[in-house]
This record gives C-alpha cells, structure tokens and sequence, in this order.
C-alpha cells in the first residue's frame, strides 16, 4: 500500500479511533442491523425468479374452485367487478378493494391484465397482496406487461390460464388471452381453435348466428380486438366466433380509458385502468345484464 | 443444463478466487497489475442471483470496492435464471474492533445485473412499434446499505462476512409512487463472505 494512499484516504474516509468511538459505533453498527432486519422482507434471488411456494401457485384455478363452492340463493343475481391495468397503481388498488369489500352481492372480482408494469416477481407480489385483502375470489387475466421478462412464465405458475372458461350459477365465463403482439403477430394468437371449443362453436361450419342461448356468456381479454396490438388478421374470426357463441358481453383493458360499443351483436366495454379509480361493477338478473362504472 | 450449470457455480467459486489469489500473492502488491482482483465474494441473494461469487477490487484504502459477481438461480429456488451483476460499494468509515477485527458500519452501494436468455431485452425486438416499451428487461439497477466486518489473517489477508438490504429500480418506483407502499415491501435481504488478498 503506497503512502499516497494512506493520506489520500485519511483525508476521504477517516478512521474512528478504537476506544470509545469504537464502543459506540459498535452500537450504531448493531442498531443499523436491527433496523435493517426489519427494513428487509425476505430474500430475493432474482426478479425473474418464478414463485416455489404453495401459497403462490394455480391462484386462477383455486379461485375458481371457491368461487364455485359459495354458497348463494338461486334467485340472486350475479354480480362480478372488472377491475382495470395496475401497473403501479398501488394506493388505488388497496382503495379499489376497499370499496369492493364494502359493496354487497359481489361475486367475483376479475383484473383485466397488466397486473404488473415489468412483469417481475416482485410486482406479481406486491399486486397480489392488495388482491389477496379480497373478501370474494378474484381471477387474474394475462397482460402484455406481464409477459415482459419471464412474466409470462412468472402469471403461468402463479395465477395459470391464460385461455380458460368456467360455469358459474348457470352463466358462463371465458378468459382469452389477446396479446398477439407479445408473441408476434401470425403466432396464432389468440387461440382461436381453443375459443371456438370453449363457446362450443363449430369454426368450420359457415358463419349462421347460434340461436339464442340460454346461458349468459362473458369474456375478459386484456387487449380489444379494436387495439392495433390485437393481431388483424385474426379480428375478423375472433368477432364471428363472439357473435356465433352468443356471448353477452365482452371486457377488455389495456387502453387505460373507459370507452364501450357494439360489434356484431355483441356489447364490448373497456375498463379504466387502476389509476383512475372506477371499476366495473356487472349485474346479471336472468337475461338481464347491467354495467356500471363504480368510482373508489 | 442445471447440472452443467453447478458445477460451474462450484468451480468458479473455488477456483476464480485460488487463482485470483495465486496471482496476487505471486506478485510483489506495489507492482499488482490492475487487472489481477484484491478480494473474491460469495453473496446470497440480494437479487443477483441465489449464491453468487464474485471478484473484486479496492480503492481508496479498501472504501470503495467494485465487484463483478456472477449469478444463477437453480430451478428449485425459482430459476434457471442466469446473471451477471457489477457493483460499487462505498465504505466509508473503518472502526478498529481490537488488533486485526474491523468493523465497517455503514456501507452503500449500487448494482446493475444483466439477465442473460432470450426471454429478455436491452432494446426491444422488432415486433414492437418505436417506443413501446421503455425498459430494458435484461437490465435491473439497485442499491443496497449495509455493514461489514472483517478479520485480518497473520498473512495479511482479510476474510470477512457482510450483509445488505437490497431494493431494486422498479420497487423504488413503486415505493415513490404510492404510500401504502413500505420500505419492508421494496427492501430484501442479502448476506456474504469475502476474501480480502
């Protein structure tokens, strides 16, 4: 160690004397452990790294199943929220939730996609510990910014189902995963083979519209097929099959703004997202289907 | 892969260090060369990886070291995630516990880590219009405080131990931007051993 050195720290960073300087810093260095062991959660290995435990898997399908199990009169309507893209819209989550656990009859709650803004483990956390102060099941559907990364590998343990559907009280539900653009556009995204099965719809037979159906049918995708990230040469198909699968009602997100409209006999909504704090609140009474823009 | 991947990690973590050491010790220090390290490092966690080694060098009487850690998260903790991280760490005060035990209280650093795979970007593929994404998913930055405490060897070499609370770029964020996010959400922990030469 060359002397210029040795000045040239003194000078920089100057040694405490050992003594009582030592003991009390000794004492700071302890306090600052104890501060720091509470600081910390837990250890983070990666921001990619998928979730091992338990607790942190399969979250779509358990929702699901404890939906289905609740017990509910048969008269009673169904009543489900659709809450927008959080990215990092934490504080309006918790108030969302709020509000939701204060609202009677709700069902379900559904959030749209774009849980996350990068797609890391540790967002999928942060967001899922708002969702878990849910009183009621809630269902997570895959967005763009939750592929980022190993996102999409991250939503596949955690919540699972990127395409699904499921019956609940009579009415049917379908989760379709739109994001075309995160897979390249002519990928086959979405699945429309998987959606046409899941409406019960036969894609080879020439487009007739289904007679009507009993069961009211509902689908949550994260991007509109109106998005130009929604893959155009599948929008055409998509819309035929809605409209052939007589489904009830469509919600998307992704666009961050509420907007609503009509295609081919179907009504479409789009919800605001997180930040700007309404939600969705849907009512099924029968045939009946009332959307509402609840503020929080 | 995994196995591959481990021994790898087992190797590194012996023989990086032996033969950065090797090198060190054969070489008077006044006339080390550069690039030859001045410590090695073993860190759990703190986002860079599940047990990383590393190597590293010191300035400014050993208060501010850089390292270059590399790491891997095995399958069973979550991965295969592999990463490389570089980090500067400032150490500003040294407290002499006794004759060879040295305490540094308070230590701050920051680290960048690329994640390497296919499933990551620096600039975003091509699918995307201009300015879709403004992240590089590849890339995290982060800082961490902690303390360290070393022990000098009759040789002169150091061993140490250290941890870290670690908080990275895009929890910062979140932190910022919403109350009822704490710094118990966005802080992790991280502990390691070094070897000074």
């Amino acid at each position: 160690m060359r002397r210029e050195d040795v000045g040239l720290s003194a000078q920089v960073f100057p040694r405490v004397r050992p003594g009582s300087d030592a003991s009390f810093a000794r004492r700071c260095a302890a306090l600052w452990w104890l501060v720091a062991l509470t600081l910390a959660s837990c250890l983070e290995y990666s921001p990619n790294a998928l979730p091992t435990d338990d607790a942190e898997r399969d979250l779509n399908r358990k929702a699901i199943a404890r939906l289905q199990a609740q017990p509910r009169g048969a008269a009673d309507a169904i009543r489900f929220a659709v809450v927008g893209d959080v990215h990092y819209s934490y504080d309006e989550l918790a108030d969302a939730v709020d509000r939701l656990n204060a609202m009677d009859g709700i069902d379900f709650v559904v959030q749209i996609g774009d849980l996350t803004d990068v797609g890391t483990i540790q967002e999928y956390r942060l967001a899922k510990s708002r969702f878990d102060a849910l009183r009621v099941p809630y269902l997570v559907v895959l967005g763009n910014h939750d592929m980022l990364g190993r996102g999409d590998e991250i939503f596949d343990r955690m919540f699972g189902m990127r395409d699904g559907t499921f019956e609940y009280r009579g009415a049917r539900f379908l989760m379709i995963d739109t994001n075309s653009r995160e897979y390249g556009f002519g990928e086959g995204v979405p699945r429309l083979a998987s959606l046409a099965a899941a409406l019960q719809v036969d894609e080879d037979v020439a487009s007739a519209p289904a007679p009507a159906l009993a069961a009211p049918t509902f689908l949550f995708a994260h991007v509109p097929p109106t998005s130009s990230d929604f893959d155009p040469d599948q929008v055409p198909q998509f819309l035929s099959l809605l409209q052939q699968g007589g489904v009830t009602g469509a919600f998307y997100g992704h666009e961050h703004s509420f907007r609503e409209g009509y295609e081919d006999g179907v009504p479409w909504w789009i919800v605001d997202a997180v930040g700007r704090r309404t939600l969705l609140v849907v009512t099924v009474d029968g045939n009946e289907v009332l959307v509402e823009r609840e503020p929080f | 892969m995994a196995v591959r991947a481990l021994a790898f990690t087992i190797v590194a973590s012996i023989a990086w260090p032996a033969l950065a050491h090797g090198a060190a010790a054969g070489a008077d220090a006044r006339e080390r060369a550069w690039y030859v390290p001045d410590q090695a490092k073993l860190q759990l966690a703190g986002n860079m990886g599940f047990i990383s080694p590393g190597v590293g060098w010191a300035w400014c009487d050993r208060g501010v070291t850089a390292d270059v850690f590399f790491g891997w998260v095995p399958e069973h903790f979550g991965g295969d995630v592999y990463a490389i991280t570089g980090k500067v760490t400032w150490r500003p005060w040294a407290v002499a516990l006794g004759r060879d035990l040295e305490l540094r209280p308070i230590t701050g650093a920051f680290q960048l880590t690329y994640t390497f795979g296919s499933d990551y970007f620096v600039k975003q593929p091509s699918r995307y219009p201009s300015g879709y994404y403004e992240i590089a998913t590849a890339i995290h930055s982060g800082v961490a405080f902690g303390s360290a405490l070393s022990w000098r060897a009759r040789n002169g070499s150091r061993l140490g131990v250290y941890y870290e609370v670690v908080a990275l770029d895009m929890m910062v964020n979140a932190w910022i931007r919403n109350r009822s996010v704490s710094v118990h959400d966005v802080f992790s922990f991280a502990i390691g051993a070094s070897v000074e030469f």
